[in-house]
């Protein structure tokens, strides 16, 4: 049994000390404290195998639950040989995999396995488009180290939202792009990240401030206040005024003051007038050879669309569109007439970054994506503290907050997480994520493309689309029953209805029972057509069906599998008596975790 | 702590569920006997309401027009570039137009034959209030508000809670379903009935929808009840899992929109396989509002064998937020929209439902009178349409207003301040559809700023 054990670990390219033997040693019927312990010291809680280790095990695995999209075997000894706090740091370091290149190579390597194979009538290859983005995105999420920094783009993805529901979809390469902007900042400042997106092609297309020109009085034509919306609403202050610890201040009367009214949204739609694109798309460049014409220098105004501006460049201001006049921010901030529109633009995130709403309204967005869905204002206000001041006196430090967020005790400690109020339901495309990164994979090209497609139809959720800006859910969401009675949010729930709840099971028993974890659309690279997970170190292990339990406990429902699902699990493998149905048996157990609240809800 | 935890598990721990199943089982073969027992399926009383949600805001003043003379000239100065012309307008008289000439959105040739055929009913600058509201009363804040006007996240939600002074998570149709919900013969599914997965329409206090796919329709899970040496391992474990008690709030709620599924999925998917097909043909697009309509009407088809009297339906349409190229969108969508409404009525008359069945149209909000270069930005009060045959078609109810920027229910920039609250929109459909007048504040909070719940007249009279 101990050298089975040692097997499985050498698999997961980890290097087991003895003791790890234990592991799943206890046939104990079911008695199995489902707690983690506190991180900084493991009790002796562990009734099966008495050594804390396994409790180690598992607070390593909730940790990485709450800080990475999906993390392997060998992640969770990482944490366990470094201690959280190290781990983060470590992390913080690591460099950055950034989707474009891969997503580049991916097409061009794709777009080759196409042309090998094509005959006379086919058509050419088409794009790079949504689908490079996703092959992209899967093949840098199951193979990368920088797990906490794509777990960080993937919540701002959420907040600073851009979609390939609308013509974006055509635009693998400026999808990619805008992604590595989000994972450039997701440590560093959010100010800059602000600006950065704010000037993205992609954005500027999406929320339609790209060839947005200045008043037009005699043709009735205003600037357009969509950027200038969502940019308050949605990326920086909120609605309403709000103290420290998220909550809504109130008037005199005891209501709710708003953050901006139409008036300022006007004053701020003048601010991103004059935006128009920052260099030709290769395709407006080819129509230019075509028609045997220079490229103009100016490309502003709005027959220039987003096909003809290249999708990788920031967008530029063109000063003849850009409104004049002084613009008067939030009432009180005045930005002076005759500048640079580009410094209007400066002045005016500098505004609103600096507005007293930000570091809670984005602490909580980001403490609900990684820990909880409603956290305490005590825990929102520590986040606003460091928001606020790093510590070294800069504020929007998002490294220092991502670190705050995890490394809290609301986040870490045993007592919270037996709050009734504590949890979340986590993301379908994190669950499911965690599910592929988790395994061994069949792919033997090594390529895991996932067409990400199939996913969000049965689902409603894949990476960057969401059916609007608002995301897939929203914040202050409340599902039927107790959490409206109980007046809690549960973003996640918007998009678990009778549809997509089954749609994620049906996915799960495909990618588990059925064998197909992801296919590509790439009917030319049949090798890697479709990935399927390699079960044969689990079913090794299998002949002790304790030891598989205890194993898939550690690794997806970080120790907190509970007696009854236990239980249940426990009676269906006990069907399972020939060894020659073992791997059956392993995909049932995983399928069934899987499925389970024990997985599907984080504590 | 977590002794406590523990045992409490423990203990739940030896609930099976199969016992239930089995119970359901019985239940929908006790349902298929009734039905095979009786000869009249002919049911007298059904009612459905279908919700389409056009969402992001209709730019509603380029789907209904003044046509002709200075109202005209008025709406093509104001609309700039983005003014539809005259003689592309598809012209329609109302029945008491006081004088003026309308047009409705080229796309719209459909819905213009019902409007003529008296099936369509407009609805003039239709909004969220919370009181009756004059610009006036808006500038000096001397009436309540909607919160977050012009804001799609808030608009969307009040236009579907009728409750626009608070954020509320529950909808007017799903309060319906909680006051009237048995009228139903049948318990086990749900009132509402979603193609875009979770809306806040049909959300009531226990209402939860019951979400389809539009195009796969019921959602099953998959390998449930085969009956194969794993299928029974499998499926018993599946039920026990849906059948253990979950005392925490995030693990009971993901578990019962699973159960409800489940059981729901077992007597849909029957009945929508004994439907007979109409033969009308549904078009498909790429937002499958074509599809969704199919799917509504399919289930409508199966109301009799399911057993239901009352259902509501939601369809969220996509994409109507057009701060750019309003114009290429609209005519596109309101095609998508026209030729799906054209093939659903006529499906309710092939099905003899026409007088049972009203679709009604929602939107955030309208858009500003004025452009924004090639697109329009966010503003109130709009126009909506209602179809059916209980509609009293052919005419526009309420004041259209002058697209002149010189209204009198203009805030400035073309947003209108709603002539018409959508709480009186909504009554009226709740009225015809059974909840009795004097339940409606428990539904609609504001009405009685609007309505008058003895006038024993509908609010404002678009329906029969």
């Amino acid at each position: 049994m101990k050298n089975v054990l040692i097997l499985i670990f050498g698999l997961f390219s980890f290097l087991g000390n003895s003791q790890e033997s234990y592991l799943g040693a206890g046939n104990d019927d079911g008695v199995k404290v489902t707690t983690s312990s506190n991180f900084f010291n493991t009790e002796g809680e562990n009734t099966i195998n008495g050594s804390g280790l396994d409790a180690k095990r598992m607070e390593a695995s909730r940790l990485l639950a709450q800080a990475t999209i999906g993390y392997e075997k060998k992640h969770v000894n990482h944490v366990m040989s470094l201690g959280i706090e190290n781990w983060l740091d470590k992390q913080f370091l690591e460099p950055p995999s950034f989707l474009l290149a891969t997503h580049d190579e991916i097409f061009e390597e794709a777009k080759q396995a196409y042309d090998d194979n094509k005959s006379d009538d086919d058509e050419d290859y088409y794009g790079p488009w949504g689908l490079h983005f996703n092959y992209a995105w899967w093949q840098t999420n199951l193979t990368n180290e920088d797990l906490l920094r794509h777990r960080v783009a993937l919540a701002l993805s959420e907040i600073l939202v851009i979609s390939m529901n609308s013509d974006l979809i055509d635009f693998g390469e400026g999808l990619s792009h805008y992604y590595d902007v989000l994972l450039k900042h997701s440590f560093g400042n959010y100010k800059d990240l602000l600006k950065e997106v704010s000037l993205h092609p992609c954005m500027g297309y999406y929320l339609s401030h790209l060839n947005n020109p200045k008043t037009d009085k005699e043709n009735n034509i205003n600037p357009d206040e969509n950027y200038a919306r969502e940019v308050m609403q949605l990326f920086t202050i909120g609605l309403y005024e709000l103290d420290k610890d998220g909550s809504r201040k109130t008037n005199a009367d005891g209501n709710f003051i708003p953050t901006y009214d139409n008036d300022d949204i006007k004053e701020m739609a003048k601010i991103f007038t004059g935006l128009g694109g920052g260099d030709w798309s290769d395709e407006a460049l080819e129509y230019f050879e075509d028609k045997d014409m220079e490229p103009f220098d100016i490309f502003f105004g709005s027959d220039i669309g987003i096909y003809s501006v290249r999708r990788t460049v920031p967008l530029k201001m063109y000063n003849s569109f850009h409104e004049p006049g002084v613009k008067t921010i939030l009432k009180k901030h005045t930005i002076p007439n005759g500048q640079d529109g580009m410094k209007d633009i400066d002045d005016a995130i500098d505004i609103l970054f600096n507005h007293d709403n930000v570091g809670p309204f984005l602490g909580r967005l980001l403490i609900q994506r990684l820990v909880k869905s409603n956290p305490s204002p005590a825990f929102i206000k520590r986040i606003t503290k460091v928001f606020e001041n790093n510590g070294k006196g800069e504020r929007g430090d998002l490294a220092a907050v991502v670190k705050a967020i995890l490394m809290d005790e609301e986040a870490r400690s045993c007592e919270w997480q037996q709050d009734a109020n504590h949890g979340m339901l986590r993301e379908p495309i994190v669950r499911y994520a965690h599910l592929c990164r988790s395994l061994p994979k069949d792919a033997p090209l090594g390529n895991f493309w996932n067409n990400g497609f199939f996913f969000r139809e049965l689902t409603k959720q894949h990476p960057l689309m969401s059916p609007t800006v608002f995301n897939f859910f929203q914040p202050e969401y409340q599902p039927v029953g107790d959490f409206a009675n109980e007046n809690l949010f549960g973003p996640e729930f918007q998009i678990h209805d009778s549809r997509t709840s089954i749609g994620y099971i049906n996915h799960i028993n495909l990618s588990t029972i059925y064998d197909v974890m992801f296919f590509s659309y790439e009917q030319h690279r049949q090798e890697d057509l479709v990935v399927s997970p390699e079960l044969s170190e689990l079913v090794k292990i299998s002949g002790d069906k304790e030891a598989l339990i205890n194993e898939l406990d550690i690794m997806y429902t970080h120790g907190r599998l509970s007696d009854g699902t236990r239980k249940i699990i426990r009676e269906a493998l006990r069907e399972f008596q020939d060894p020659n149905t073992y791997e059956f048996m392993v995909k049932l157990a995983i399928y069934l975790i899987m499925i389970s609240p024990d997985y599907t809800i984080l504590k | 702590m977590k002794r406590r935890k523990f045992i409490h598990n423990a203990s739940c721990a030896a609930m099976g569920s199969s016992t239930m199943l089995s119970t359901l089982l019985n239940l929908k073969a006790a349902n298929a006997a009734s039905i095979a027992n009786s000869t009249v399926v002919k049911d007298g009383d059904y009612k459905a309401l279908v919700c389409i949600l056009l969402q992001g805001g209709n730019d509603s003043f380029n789907m209904l027009m003044p046509r002709t003379g200075q109202p005209y000239q008025e709406y093509k100065t104001t609309r700039s570039n983005l003014a539809l012309k005259s003689e592309d307008m598809l012209p329609i008289t109302p029945k008491t137009s006081n004088g003026r000439d309308f047009g409705l959105h080229p796309s719209l040739q459909n819905v213009k034959r019902m409007f003529d055929e008296e099936k369509v009913a407009f609805l003039a600058n239709v909004g969220t209030l919370v009181e009756p509201t004059t610009p006036d009363d808006f500038f000096a804040e001397t009436v309540k508000l909607p919160l977050g006007l012009l804001s799609h996240s808030d608009q969307v939600q009040h236009w579907q809670t009728a409750f626009p002074q608070d954020r509320s998570a529950l909808g007017w149709g799903g309060k319906i379903s909680d006051l009237i919900g048995d009228m139903n013969n049948n318990q086990s599914i749900s009132m509402g009935i979603s193609m875009n997965g979770n809306n806040t329409f049909q959300a009531g206090k226990n209402a939860i929808a019951y979400a389809v796919d539009p195009v796969e329709g019921p959602q099953g899970i998959e390998g449930y009840l085969a009956d194969d040496g794993f299928g029974r391992i499998r499926t018993k474990a599946i039920d026990d899992i849906l059948g253990q008690n979950y005392a925490d709030l995030y693990e009971k709620t993901y578990i019962d929109v699973i159960k409800n599924s489940r059981d729901t999925f077992l007597q849909f998917n029957d009945a929508l396989k004994q439907i007979p097909t109409d033969g009308i043909i549904y078009p498909t697009d790429e937002w499958q509002v074509g599809e969704s309509f199919n799917m509504v009407k399919n289930t409508i088809a199966a109301h009799n064998i399911l057993d239901l009297q009352r259902q509501t339906f939601f369809i969220s349409f996509e994409g109507w937020d057009h701060h750019d190229e309003v114009l290429d969108a609209q005519t596109a969508q309101f095609s998508a929209l026209d030729r799906a409404l054209d093939s659903f009525q006529k499906s309710m008359v092939a099905q003899g439902l026409e007088d049972s069945v009203t679709t009604f149209v929602i939107s955030d909000f309208a858009r500003t009178l004025t452009s924004n270069g090639n697109g329009t930005d966010h503003a109130w009060g709009g126009n909506v349409f209602a179809l059916g045959g209980a509609v009293k078609g052919g005419d526009i109810y309420g004041k259209y207003p002058n697209i002149s920027l010189k209204d009198d229910s203009d805030l400035g920039g073309g947003i209108f301040v709603p002539g018409i609250s959508a709480d009186e929109y909504f009554a009226e459909l709740a009225l015809w559809f059974g909840v009795p007048a004097t339940d409606l504040p428990l539904i609609f909070p504001n009405i009685r700023n609007f309505y008058n719940l003895n006038s024993g007249q509908y609010p404002l009279g678009f329906l029969t």
